[in-house]
Order: C-alpha cells, then sequence, then structure tokens
C-alpha cells in the first residue's frame, strides 16, 4: 500500500499543493489531469526524483520520503518508452535484473515468463530502436515489472502511440493488472484512458487533487465544475455545489462565468 | 539514333578516308604505324559511342564530340602527346555512359594534364567535392549546394600545403629519415606522450563534463568559459607559465625533483604541456555528448534499481562513448601538435613538432621536411583509424541517418 501524505513541493512553473492519495495493494488509480497541472511532478517526487518540501511517502508501512529512487522498487514507464538503445530487448528487461545481482537463471526465468506475458517474443532479435511505438512500451513495462515493484507508476504511457497501438496496449494494461494484481498509477489528461483501466480517479488541477473515488462516485457527485468538465459531463449540474477549493476557482473551466471556455479540458 | 549496318558502314569508311588522306599528306604528323594506332582507337571511340549513344538526344551526341575534340585539341595539338591522348580518348569513350564517372575523368584529365605540378593537390579535393556535392545533388537546393560546394572549393585551399608537403618526398626520403634514430625517438615520444595525456585529460576530463552536463548551477558558464580558457591562451603564454609554476628554482619545481619527478629532461614536462594545451577539447566535446543522452534513460535506470553510479557506467557512458572518441581523438591531435608550450617548458626530450624546427634552424627545409611528412602522415593514420573507431561502436545516440535518395 503507498500512502501520500500532505505532499507538498516548488519545482520551477510545476507545484504541488498539500496532495493526499492512498492507493491500496492491487488498485488502479489513474491521475488525470490536464497538462501542467503537475501530474507529472508528482509521479517523479513518488519516483524519488524530487524531494518533496513538505509531507511524506509511505510504502507499505515504511517512511521512503528520503530514500533514493533506486531503493524505493518503484517502477516507472515514461511517455516516450525511453529504452536503453544500446541493450538488446532482452538486456533492457533484464536491467533492472542485473542492477540487483539477482542470479542469472533466475533472472532468465522472470524475463521469460514476462516475454511470454506480453508477447515480446517476435521482437526479441530487433534492435530497440527499430521498435514501433507500441512495441517499444511493452518492452518498457515488462522491463518495468521485472523487478516486481510494489508500485507501478505509468507516466502518459499511451499519449505518444498511434490510434491503434494506444488500444491494443489499453487492454494489455487492463489483462496485466488483472492477471498480476499490481498496484498502479496511471497518469493522463485522457477520460477515456480513466474510464477504461481506472478503479479509482484522482482529478487534479493547479497541483492539487480536487476530488478522488470511482469513477461512477465522480460521475454521480461532481464535486465542482472542473471536475465536471473534465468528466464530460454538464459543468453546469456542478454550479450548485459550493467550490471545491479557492484555488480551483481560478482555473479556466472552474468559475461559471468561464464555462463557454473550451480550455479547461483535455 | 540507331544506327543501320549501311550507316556503320560509311562512317568506318569516312574515319578511314580521313586517317589515309593524313597519311597521304606532304608531311604527315603521324608515323604510319601511329596513325593505324590511331585509327583502331577512333575505331574503336566510335564502336562505343555508337552502343552508348544510340537513342540519346542530338544533345548528348554533341556533347560527346565536344569532348573529343577538346581532348583531341589539347593533347594532340596543343601538348602533341599522342599516347596520352589514345589512353584518354579510349577511357572518355569507355566512361561516357556514366556521369559520375565521367565527372571523374574530367577532374582527372584537368588536374593530371593541366595542372600537371600539382596534379595530386588538386585531383584530390576536386574528386572529394565532386563526389560530395554528387551523393547531395537531389537532396538538397541549388542554394546549399553551391554553399557546399564553394566551402568546399575554399577549404581545400587549406588542404593544399598538406596534400603538397605529403607528395613532395619519395619513400626512399622517408626511409632514410625515419631509421635515424633522433627522429624515430622523437615521433615515438610524440606518440607515447599525447596518448598519455589524452589518457590523463581523459581520467579527470570525463567525471567533469559528466557534471557540468548534468547539473545546473548559478555561474555555471562561467566555468564552462574557464574550461576553455587553455585555447585562449597563446602556446608561448601558456609555456611561461609553467615555467613560472614548475620550472628550474620554482618551489613546485623543487618539490617534484625531490619526489624524484624532475620536470626537465623527462616524459613527465611533456605530458603536463600537452595535458594543459589539450583539456578543453575532450572536455566540451564529452560534455556534448553526455548532454545529448536523455535524461529520462537516466531516470529509468535509477527507478530499476541502478545507483547513479552504476548508471553512469551502464547507461550514461556507453551512450557518450562515441563523442567521447572524437573528444579524444581532437585532445590527442592537438596534443601531438603542440609545439610553443612544450619548447618552452619541456625541450627535451625532443618531441616531433620541436625536431622539425630545429632541423629546419639547422639545416634547413630539406633536412626538416621529411621529418614533417612523417609526422604528418603518423598523425593522419591515427586520425583515421579513430575516426573509423568511432563507426565501430554500434548503439549509438547517432545522428539521425541521411535520408535515402529514392
Amino acid at each position: 500500500m503507498i500512502e501520500i501524505q500532505h505532499l507538498g513541493s516548488r519545482f520551477g512553473d510545476f507545484a504541488l499543493d498539500d496532495v493526499s492519495l492512498r492507493i491500496g495493494k492491487g488498485e488502479y488509480w489513474v491521475l488525470l489531469g490536464p497538462s501542467g497541472c503537475g501530474k507529472s511532478v508528482l509521479l517523479q517526487t513518488i519516483a524519488g526524483f524530487f524531494p518533496p518540501a513538505t509531507g511524506r511517502i509511505l510504502v507499505d508501512g515504511r517512511d521512503a520520503t528520503a530514500e533514493a529512487p533506486e531503493k524505493r522498487n518503484i517502477g516507472l514507464v515514461f511517455q516516450q518508452a525511453a529504452l536503453f538503445p544500446h541493450l538488446s530487448v532482452r538486456g533492457n528487461i533484464a536491467y533492472g535484473l542485473r542492477a540487483r545481482r539477482v542470479p542469472e537463471a533466475e533472472a532468465r526465468r522472470t524475463v521469460d515468463e514476462l516475454i511470454e506475458r506480453l508477447g515480446l517474443a517476435a521482437v526479441l532479435s530487433r534492435p530497440v530502436a527499430t521498435l514501433s511505438g507500441g512495441e517499444a512500451q511493452r518492452v518498457a513495462i515488462a522491463r518495468a515489472l521485472a523487478v516486481r515493484p510494489v508500485l507501478l507508476l505509468l507516466d502518459e504511457p499511451l499519449s505518444a502511440l498511434d490510434h491503434n497501438a494506444r488500444i491494443e496496449l489499453q487492454a494489455e494494461l487492463a489483462r496485466l493488472h488483472k492477471e498480476l494484481g499490481l498496484t498502479t498509477l496511471h497518469v493522463t489528461h485522457s477520460r477515456d484512458e480513466a474510464a477504461a483501466l481506472g478503479d479509482f480517479l484522482a482529478v487534479m488541477l493547479g497541483g492539487r487533487v480536487v476530488q478522488t473515488g470511482t469513477l461512477a462516485n465522480l460521475r454521480e457527485n461532481p464535486r465542482c465544475p472542473f471536475v465536471a468538465r473534465f468528466l464530460g459531463l454538464d459543468p453546469t449540474v456542478a454550479l450548485l455545489r459550493p467550490p471545491c477549493a479557492a484555488s480551483c476557482l481560478d482555473q479556466p473551466g472552474c468559475c461559471p462565468c468561464e464555462t463557454d471556455d473550451e480550455k479547461g479540458e483535455g | 539514333m540507331k544506327l543501320a549496318a549501311k550507316q556503320i558502314t560509311a562512317a568506318v569508311v569516312v574515319l578511314a578516308a580521313i586517317h589515309i588522306g593524313l597519311g597521304l599528306l606532304p608531311e604527315p604528323p603521324f608515323t604510319a604505324s601511329m596513325n593505324l594506332v590511331l585509327f583502331f582507337t577512333n575505331l574503336f571511340v566510335f564502336h562505343a559511342a555508337a552502343a552508348t549513344l544510340a537513342r540519346r538526344s542530338a544533345r548528348t551526341v554533341v556533347l560527346f564530340l565536344v569532348g573529343y575534340f577538346f581532348l583531341f585539341l589539347l593533347l594532340l595539338v596543343w601538348l602533341g602527346k599522342t599516347p596520352l591522348f589514345i589512353l584518354l580518348v579510349v577511357a572518355y569513350a569507355s566512361l561516357f555512359a556514366s556521369p559520375v564517372l565521367l565527372g571523374f575523368f574530367a577532374i582527372f584529365v584537368l588536374s593530371f594534364v593541366l595542372l600537371q605540378p600539382y596534379a595530386f593537390e588538386s585531383f584530390i579535393p576536386l574528386a572529394l567535392i565532386y563526389s560530395t556535392l554528387w551523393r547531395v545533388r537531389r537532396v538538397t537546393s541549388r542554394f546549399v549546394r553551391l554553399c557546399l560546394g564553394g566551402g568546399l572549393v575554399a577549404f581545400s585551399v587549406i588542404l593544399f600545403p598538406l596534400i603538397h608537403l605529403a607528395t613532395e618526398d619519395s619513400v626512399q626520403t622517408l626511409w632514410h629519415s625515419f631509421i635515424r634514430p633522433e627522429v624515430r625517438e622523437a615521433l615515438w615520444l610524440s606518440l607515447l606522450s599525447s596518448t598519455v595525456a589524452t589518457l590523463v585529460v581523459g581520467l579527470w576530463g570525463i567525471p567533469l563534463a559528466y557534471g557540468l552536463a548534468r547539473v545546473n548551477f548559478p555561474g555555471k558558464r562561467w566555468v564552462e568559459s574557464l574550461v576553455d580558457v587553455p585555447i585562449l591562451v597563446p602556446q608561448s603564454v601558456a609555456g611561461v607559465a609553467l615555467i613560472l609554476l614548475l620550472g628550474p628554482g620554482s618551489i613546485l619545481g623543487g618539490v617534484l625533483e625531490s619526489l624524484h619527478l624532475p620536470i626537465s629532461g623527462s616524459l613527465l614536462g611533456v605530458v603536463i604541456a600537452q595535458v594543459f594545451v589539450a583539456s578543453p577539447f575532450l572536455i566540451k566535446t564529452t560534455m556534448t555528448a553526455f548532454e545529448a543522452v536523455p535524461l529520462r534513460l537516466e531516470l529509468a535506470s535509477r527507478s530499476l534499481g541502478a545507483s547513479p553510479a552504476a548508471t553512469f557506467w551502464r547507461i550514461s557512458l556507453p551512450l557518450a562513448s562515441r563523442g567521447i572518441l572524437v573528444g579524444a581523438t581532437l585532445a590527442w591531435a592537438r596534443a601531438i601538435s603542440e609545439f610553443g608550450c612544450i619548447v618552452l617548458f619541456a625541450s627535451s626530450p625532443v618531441t616531433a613538432p620541436v625536431l622539425v624546427h630545429t632541423e629546419f634552424l639547422r639545416a634547413g627545409v630539406s633536412e626538416s621536411r621529411p621529418i614533417a611528412v612523417l609526422l604528418l602522415v603518423i598523425c593522419l593514420w591515427v586520425f583515421v583509424i579513430l575516426q573509423f573507431g568511432q563507426t565501430l561502436i554500434p548503439f549509438a545516440l547517432q545522428r539521425p541517418r541521411r535520408e535515402r535518395r529514392s
């Protein structure tokens, strides 16, 4: 279980403001928000690349806030697959196992299993630079899964793919989650992905988590016009509710008088 | 145009008539046997032309004839070199079908016949420029080709003296110079010391470059500029500075002396001078190479459990290795060519550039020239090997490959 408590940080133009999340074991969370809302900063903070100014990150009850990224055992998949171009497909998948000095035979078994599970047998002999976006992203997922992470972070993993590859990989992610019961935090700005994959949603705006819950929950009861708009609902349904936070009101699409402004959407 | 048997016969008859006519002149320009050879040459030219010019436009035929008569006027009428004419005209007729080869042929004639004393000096750059322009003829605009071609022509003027130097001495002179012990010692010392100097620079330059590439801090620009200072400093100034710090009578020099590491008369002095002048080349290039490694690859590596040091060894260093090799090559070349600083600071043992200078002072250009050529040849070979070695590094953040012509 991953607990994020009152995380706050500032990194250039991006800021996190009192972000709290509680991701239970085996849950698939989708973090939904427009570009520049701080989703990626949150992800990289959880991965350990930016130390937060305030707040704590607990991994299975252990305080990991100050731990180095390599000690956290948190898998990370980027928007661009970020495969190591000088290693083979197999070398990429085995990278984490090599770094942990897992015995060769065991590493081999793990890699073989992942190759089979993700259907990568056909691309094994190809240089990674020649893989298509979808294939590369599969390898990246296999690479992240090889070390059996306590949490899998997906940073807009489908955004750079063409339509067909996106549909395919989306189904693949859903299947993997069902089979392996991975604890996953998936960042996206696409509500289709959120609807298709997420057990739970967290909607983020301006460095804050505005609302969390299941999709049905959020649909029924959007907390403010912004959430409603972002979920593709008529923003006026939320107009009667009080605004969620002062900062939310400043955002385009949240203030009632700006409902015509399309900027708030995806 | 397709020639019928009748036309062929007519052409052969005309050719024969011309040659017989030439032979019957009161003062025949050729001996009878030479006339016969020329007749058969022309027969061959006609045969080759008939094959390649069939179905070609009249313009091409005219072009062919213009080329033929140009060779004729140049070689027979002006220079009077009949055998050369036969050779070249046969080559001309055979190559005419291929525009690329025809271009090389034209360059060959231009440099070996017209620019005879500087044949190699003009042929090599012209052929390189021509092949370059030929390769890019379809992928760029005429303006870009003009920039490229014009720049290359001007640049070949820089290469001209070097090629001229390299073609000046016979192999025997070079060998005689090479077997002189002091020449061999100087060359060996130059190779050894610049290699050591490059390794020394790499030892601290690569970590420094990595640090500069990966961290941003206020004043980083100043540090980067400071790295370049040895390029700005005149060589003799660097020499004086090093003498003041490490030379005879200085405190540090005395300390090194007492540690049995004398500066003068040992490899150490030469290496110090070379490290001083060569370091910016390696550091700057290496820094660019590290900057080209996407940060997310390092982040991915860290998230997979590799420590920062392991990430450096397994990801950043291999991916930057091509750039590092380029930087090392530049640094090596700079080190081996260093003269001004070494001649002041570490004039013994004698390195090859210093020897070229002292031989020039002692016996003039004829004595120093073979040594210069040897040094040039060795440097060029090492340069070529390293440039080639670069391409052997298979993985690469290489520049995107040139788009292939369709």
